[in-house]
């Protein structure tokens, strides 16, 4: 039996969760399900999931004589047990303890390309908006209270906030409404803008649960063979079919959100036409 | 069946081989060169919208040009956009739709050339005789070899010295293909046509026919007609 140390502790809003792992005589495969209400955030190599980590956890082989010890991180509060560890089958000797290298696996060894975010001039847009809150910065005492509503939100880390939502940071966006403000919302949509992490998420949630449809559907062998290969391979079947157990749970958690949120805004009725009079 | 054409070094003619040999396969040629694009651009979605999820991977393959072509973004936020590991899955779509999947690599030895050669069935290595093309050669074919891509042919490029094909074919371990140094083949490239189209008499146009048929040999059981 593999014994199970867990620890969770809240700083910056973040929280912080350690597993450790310790053997119980055989190698075993694990499978550690975050059980959070919020999603993982995995430890990072190259800007992309360390091997192992997946949306809803992590997947890896406790030695027979020893400890794995695992960390990441989530927005939801800690409260109660943060993770369910599941023991999967035994590793036998000389069988790899890994999946064959996957796309992520060379992306992860060879490094990613991609032109540091630094090097990435602004849109148009956003410089402007970028000049606008430094002169308004610079008048601050004479700003009217419009001046200082329209540079809300324009300092020059929030203005780098859309360049954070590459794949690299693509599931900390997994709480779509903290990171995305309308401002954004509605300045979306040029071909070469990233796209916006409520789209990303969506996007790749849809990607997903069509995965596991044509798994579902496949009656034949030849086609669960070509529907597999499409899917990565058996391990990667698995883990996209545990994924989307964590996407249900986010998916409904969104949609009660967005539902009270529509109800606050079917209620709210503000007579600004009457407020114009006390200005 | 698709193919990378690898090299290392930047500069040494990836680009034109790549796009000759993909229209004498009459294959898609793939612009891999997420960070400097330099096979003809055109309008619609590119790579950068594929591998953002923006665009399907088929769909964004432009059949109006004179080689099929799944063109690339050219801005530092489009590479950035993106997530490269779904670029296997994205050729491989291709090559599902269209049969023949040629990869125009970038230089280096970063992610976005391993990836070319993780998803290749074997790969065309090009380099010109300069020791710094070479030894850069050497290095990708090495992880060629890691990503098992197998080595169809290395093309000697922008030489018609035979003297050197010798030691290269031993340096490298592959038959070796000259290309001579015409100008029919940048006048080509510059108009967006492979030489073949232009000057089909040139010998340039001949080492790319030579290249295209040994692939077809060595790989004929694994294109498909699409």
């Amino acid at each position: 039996m593999v014994t199970t140390e867990t620890n969770a502790r809240r700083e910056d809003g973040v929280t912080l969760v350690t597993v450790r792992l310790t053997g119980d005589g055989v190698a075993r495969r694990v499978r550690v399900d975050n059980r959070l209400d919020g999603p993982v955030w995995p430890p990072r190599c190259e800007g992309r999931p360390a091997t192992g980590w997946d949306e809803s956890g992590y997947e890896g082989v406790v030695p027979a004589e020893g400890c794995l010890s695992l960390g990441y991180a989530t927005p939801a509060p800690a409260e109660g047990t943060p993770v369910a560890v599941e023991p999967l089958d035994v590793v036998r000797d000389g069988e790899p303890a890994t999946d064959d290298d996957s796309p992520t696996d060379v992306v992860q060894r060879l490094g990613d390309p991609a032109p540091p975010r630094e090097a990435v001039p602004l849109p148009e847009i956003d410089r402007q908006r970028a000049g606008d809150a430094e002169a308004s910065n610079d008048d601050a005492p004479s700003s009217t209270p419009t001046d200082g509503s329209d540079t809300e939100g324009a300092t020059e880390s929030e203005h780098a906030q859309p360049f954070e939502t590459e794949p690299a940071g693509d599931d900390q966006c997994d709480a779509p409404g903290d990171v995305l403000t309308d401002e954004w919302a509605v300045d979306r949509g040029g071909a070469d803008r990233p796209a916006d992490p409520v789209t990303a998420w969506i996007d790749r949630v849809e990607r997903r649960v069509s995965t596991v449809e044509r798994l579902d559907d496949a009656a034949s062998i030849p086609t669960m063979a070509d529907v597999l290969a499409d899917a990565g391979g058996l391990d990667a079947s698995r883990r996209t079919v545990r994924a989307t157990a964590a996407d249900r749970r986010r998916l409904l958690a969104v949609a009660d959100r967005a539902r009270r949120l529509a109800d606050r805004v079917a209620a709210s009725d503000p007579e600004l036409t009457t407020m114009e009079r006390l200005r | 069946m698709i193919l990378a054409v690898t090299g290392g070094k930047g500069g040494v003619g990836k680009s034109t081989v790549a796009y000759n040999l993909a229209a004498h396969l009459d294959g898609v040629v793939v612009d891999g060169d997420l960070g400097m694009a330099d096979l003809p651009a055109s309008h619609g979605p590119d790579l950068h919208d594929v591998l953002a999820g923006r665009a399907d991977p088929v769909e964004a393959v432009r059949e109006d040009t004179p080689v099929a072509l799944l063109p690339c973004g050219r801005t530092l936020a489009g590479a950035r956009s993106g997530d490269l590991s779904e670029f296997v899955a994205t050729v491989e779509a291709v090559e599902r739709a269209y049969g023949t999947v040629v990869v125009d690599s970038p230089a280096g030895l970063r992610a976005d050339v391993g990836l070319p050669l993780y998803a290749a069935d074997a790969c065309v290595v090009v380099t010109t005789p300069d020791e710094s093309a070479l030894a850069d050669a050497v290095r990708v074919r090495e992880l060629a070899r890691e990503l098992d891509a197998g080595l169809v042919r290395v093309v000697l490029n922008r030489t018609a010295d035979d003297a050197a094909v010798e030691s290269v074919t031993e340096l490298l371990g592959a038959p070796v293909i000259t290309v001579p140094d015409d100008d029919a083949v940048a006048q080509a490239q510059a108009a967006g046509q492979p030489v073949c189209r232009t000057r089909s008499d040139c010998d340039a146009c001949r080492s790319f026919e030579r290249l295209a048929s040994a692939v077809d040999r060595e790989l004929g059981p694994q294109r498909r007609v699409s």
